[in-house]
């Protein structure tokens, strides 16, 4: 069965962001589990902008995009920002797929995402 | 007495009425001859022995014993019971014990068959709304023959499709709404409502669909959306556009070269973001004559077999194009439709599937039709069986 786990890592203050690392599948047996943990994440989430580190997620179901959208429209409406980078080809295919990153900029590395903010 | 109708109770007054006389009998003729105790003494004081006794007897097995009966008797008769609150370790307080869990289990069970009962009931209305908002039939379209078949998964999924017709023009769309049963199914009314109303404002797919996720977005979860690609036949210029919002690509099968060309859909899923008109544009699709577009759902290219294999794209590319040289679009499904049956095998599969077929049946065809003057009642010919 698949798995996913989030690894918060430390805040960096200079530019105010924290990334966030994505590691294995969301699909329809763990997107429960990866809303709990972001929900967690999400409540003690303190800083202006969030990187998605998604180099290691594997996959995506619809109700993971859902999601992500879901938390990229709630951060919007508290003016923070929301980057996503490395994400792999078959994760950008997905995400092209839905128009997902006309929505949320996709960008390449941390340094390129630190650099909008 | 009340209580010594009660057999359990009567029983044992009973034998304590005989221990007493028999206590009575043994104490005349230990202490009788010694006349310490007269006979009325000792009559006096068995019988105060007997009633402190018999009340006891009474407060200790009589009334916890009526308390269980009480509500045994209320949950046979099918009245609102409670629990018996006892913290005695003897039989009865076993008997108690009992009684608590078995209700206990009874109202988890009874709970379970009420959400279970809801759930399907929901799954049900989820599939109503589905079927209904489906085509009953193929649509007449001057210049077009368009064939559409759906498979609805067992936990209703997203996929929707219609034909809409309006002024000189008919417009056609496949979209599929993220999760499954009864939010999926009241998104795909929604914007099934939204599609015909505005298709009745504007001729421009483009309006039509910036206006749809407009008046949808505030309107459903920030976490759903529906991929959709929505096409435009026009009627007197016998000319294809279409509007991506997300889904899956276009397929285009050209006649002359026998090709398949995948055209990505573009654009974003409707109801991602409240303003979609920077990113979708509305393009067309040339077609010639005997041309062949074809829309479908992922739930055909993400479907799996026993092994894990994924059905995906390039095999349904291969079978429009091997198919679609010998058959006309009802041909087309039936023979894609065989072989996904075959690759997937009795896998189950989650996700609704549908599959769009369009053909250009040419300007000869179409004029005649297109002049007539009630073009949806004009027969077409009748789709290939």
């Amino acid at each position: 069965m698949a798995e996913i786990n989030i690894t918060p890592l430390e805040p960096v203050a200079e530019k105010n962001y924290q990334v966030l690392q994505v590691v294995g599948e969301i699909d329809r047996d763990t997107i429960t589990h990866f809303k709990e943990i972001m929900e967690q994440f999400l409540a003690s989430f303190a800083q202006n902008n969030l990187i998605l580190d998604l180099q290691n997620l594997m996959f995506t179901n619809s109700e993971g995009i859902g999601y992500i959208t879901d938390i990229f429209n709630r951060l919007t409406a508290q003016n923070k920002k929301v980057v996503i980078v490395n994400a792999s080809d078959r994760i950008m295919d997905i995400f092209n797929l839905v128009g997902l990153n006309s929505l949320i900029p996709c960008l390449s590395s941390e340094q390129e995402a630190a650099a909008t903010f | 007495m009340k209580f010594i109708k009660k057999k359990l109770t009567r029983r044992l007054v009973l034998m304590l009425l005989i221990v007493t006389v028999g206590l009575g009998v043994g104490a005349y003729y230990y202490w009788g001859t010694e006349e310490a105790f007269p006979l009325a003494y000792s009559l006096i004081g068995l019988g105060i022995f007997f009633l402190i006794v018999s009340a006891i007897i009474c407060k200790l097995v009589n009334s916890p014993l009526r308390k269980l009966t009480k509500q045994m008797k209320l949950i046979l008769t099918g009245h609102s019971y409670k629990r018996i609150s006892t913290n005695r370790i003897d039989e009865i307080g076993i008997i108690a014990q009992f009684f608590n869990e078995i209700t206990e289990n009874l109202e988890v069970i009874s709970k379970k068959l009420k959400e279970g009962g809801r759930m399907s009931e929901e799954l049900t209305v989820a599939s109503d709304i589905q079927q209904k908002l489906l085509p009953t039939e193929n649509p007449q379209v001057p210049g077009l023959e368009v064939v559409t078949k759906t498979r609805p998964a067992v936990e209703i999924g997203g996929d929707s499709y219609d034909y809409i017709h309006g002024k000189d023009a008919t417009y056609f769309y496949v979209g599929d709404v993220t999760g499954h049963g009864a939010p999926a199914a009241l998104v795909m009314m929604m914007v099934n409502t939204l599609l015909h109303t505005y298709s009745e404002m504007y001729q421009s797919p483009y309006d039509i669909v910036v206006n749809t996720n407009k008046q949808l977005k505030p309107r459903i979860k920030s976490s759903m959306f529906m991929t959709m690609v929505f096409l435009k036949w026009d009627h007197t210029k016998q000319k294809m556009t279409y509007v991506g919002a997300g889904h899956e690509h276009i397929l285009i099968y050209r006649a002359k070269t026998g090709e398949i060309e995948s055209k990505e859909s573009g654009g974003i899923a409707l109801g991602m973001t409240p303003d979609n008109s920077k990113i979708i544009k509305e393009l067309a699709i040339p077609l010639e004559q005997d041309d062949i577009v074809v829309l479908y759902t992922d739930g055909i290219t993400e479907a799996q077999n026993n092994k894990g294999e994924m059905f995906g794209l390039e095999r349904l590319i291969e079978l429009v194009k091997k198919h679609a040289t010998q058959y006309g679009p009802e041909g087309i499904n039936h023979h894609v439709a065989l072989d996904f049956s075959q690759f997937v095998g009795d896998t189950e599969q989650a996700d609704d599937i549908t599959l769009m077929v369009l053909k250009y049946t040419g300007v000869q065809k179409a004029q005649p039709q297109a002049q007539a003057p009630a073009p949806a009642a004009q027969p077409v010919q009748p789709p290939q069986k």
